[in-house]
């Protein structure tokens, strides 16, 4: 017999080694990603300005428009004050999960609530 | 050797089977707030048809507008400016729009009434003066009713063979917004097949469409609650539909510390009061756009009557505060 099988013994060792390595780096990612908590990211014209811890209260307002005031309480957070006409950013109201957003529009200004945990959080909202 | 590129062979398919979700935001369209994901190839894909569809949506946003006028373009207000004069020519686009319109009426026995512009542009007047101008003020009934004897849907005519529209009453004029975004999200829908692309999710300002395929077979919506606290009244998962929601808790101005908002009754010529919010699931976001607007101002046992009569499933969260959906709805 001179024909081999296409994997013999050796090949399935290094199978076996590369899919533990594998297995080993997504448990360090995971647990990696699990540990930063929610922050809240506010966002001028498509920019990234700030993120806020969304576990400390704060109350807050963007240099690039000192009118608007964004508060952080009690892990949600909203639009406090804004000095657009629509006031549609304060009447959105409080939002506290992953995916979440408020939006100024006349101010090109918006919150979002980021997470790395994956906790069934919707794609959209309406 | 052969190994080796057997395993090569394996590892590059796994890598170029896969899409990646890629998202933008679009804050120029249609007066609201709009995202767009995608799946796509790589990211100059997705920049490549985010950008044409951006384009495709801002020459609709420009044809469907009634308060602007824009050089070399016939747009509604074109069509509302020459009420009473003569028809104009207009775009495919328009025509389509505007038979929706008409069919709307019948299919909601005149709950939706793209003809009550005299009427909804009052309400507009008051609600700009009052978040522009802090000055807060409700319309006269005089007023109102005065408006309304130009609202009549026959007023508008549409001659498909010459592809002009002609408002034969001098005050009467067309105000598209309770559809103009349904119509938008299934182009911009349709759009994207056109492109190749068989998973996305649009959200033009609360008309959601869904693409769906086998890699991602559907989408979840969270629908918020009208209390404004951040909670989902529900969740459904759409998939190739559109999810469509029509509330009062959002866009309204304050007089005499009662809320006005922005979807007026046809019937009393007021804000609609019957419910809080609607969200509504169908087959396109014209359907569901048509369908949250009527089920909205009407009373739910009407609603929910229209509703089963067009297989549309609907929540209902009552001015009482009360939950209500069709038993199939997610």
């Amino acid at each position: 017999m001179t024909e081999h099988k296409f994997f013999n013994k050796k090949d399935f060792v290094i199978i076996a080694i590369i899919l533990i390595m594998a297995l080993a780096l997504f448990c360090v990612y995971f647990l990696y990603t699990n540990k930063e908590s929610s922050c809240v990211r506010v966002i001028y014209a498509g920019e990234v300005l700030d993120e806020l811890p969304l576990n400390e209260n704060c109350i807050y307002s963007p240099e690039k428009n000192t009118n608007i005031v964004i508060e952080i309480k009690n892990n949600r957070a909203r639009f406090r004050e804004s000095d657009c006409p629509d006031k549609i950013c304060v009447n959105t109201g409080w939002i506290s999960r992953a995916g979440q957003t408020a939006i100024c529009l006349p101010n090109k200004m918006s919150i979002v609530i980021k997470s790395n945990k994956n906790n069934n959080i919707a794609d959209t909202e309406i | 050797m052969k190994k080796i590129i057997f395993a090569s062979l394996f590892l590059f398919i796994l890598c170029g089977c896969s899409t990646q979700k890629y998202s933008t935001e679009y804050l120029d369209l249609f007066d609201t707030y709009s995202t767009v994901t995608i799946y796509t190839n790589n990211s100059e894909e997705f920049n490549e048809i985010s950008n044409d569809l951006h384009k495709e949506l801002l020459r609709l946003n420009r044809l469907f507008d009634i308060y602007n006028n824009y050089d070399n373009i016939n747009n509604i207000k074109t069509i509302n400016d020459n009420s009473g004069i003569k028809a104009v020519k207009a775009d495919r686009e328009i025509i389509e729009l505007i038979k929706a319109g008409k069919e709307a009426y019948n299919k909601t026995e005149g709950t939706v009434n793209i003809a009550m512009g005299p009427v909804l542009k009052i309400w507009h007047r008051y609600r700009e003066n009052a978040l522009d101008n802090g000055i807060s003020a409700i319309p006269d009934t005089a007023e109102l009713e005065d408006a309304n004897k130009h609202t009549d849907i026959n007023n508008i005519i549409v001659d498909e063979e010459n592809s002009t529209v002609f408002i034969t009453d001098e005050s009467a004029s067309i105000d598209v917004g309770a559809i103009a975004k349904g119509y938008a999200a299934d182009y911009a829908a349709e759009f994207l097949r056109s492109r190749g692309v068989s998973a996305a999710l649009i959200n033009l300002g609360g008309n959601v469409i869904a693409l769906n395929d086998n890699s991602k077979k559907s989408w979840k919506t969270g629908i918020i609650s009208p209390d404004n606290n951040g909670e989902y009244v529900d969740t459904a998962d759409i998939s190739n539909q559109s999810a469509v929601s029509s509330g009062n808790y959002q866009r309204y101005y304050e007089y005499e510390g009662k809320k006005y908002h922005h979807i007026i009754d046809g019937s009393t010529l007021m804000p609609a009061g019957s419910n809080r919010s609607v969200t509504v699931i169908a087959d396109s976001s014209l359907e569901g756009d048509i369908f949250s607007t009527a089920l909205f101002i009407l009373p739910y046992e009407k609603g929910k009557r229209l509703a089963e009569e067009n297989k549309i499933k609907a929540l209902w969260v009552t001015a009482d505060d009360k939950e209500y959906k069709t038993a199939d709805f997610n």
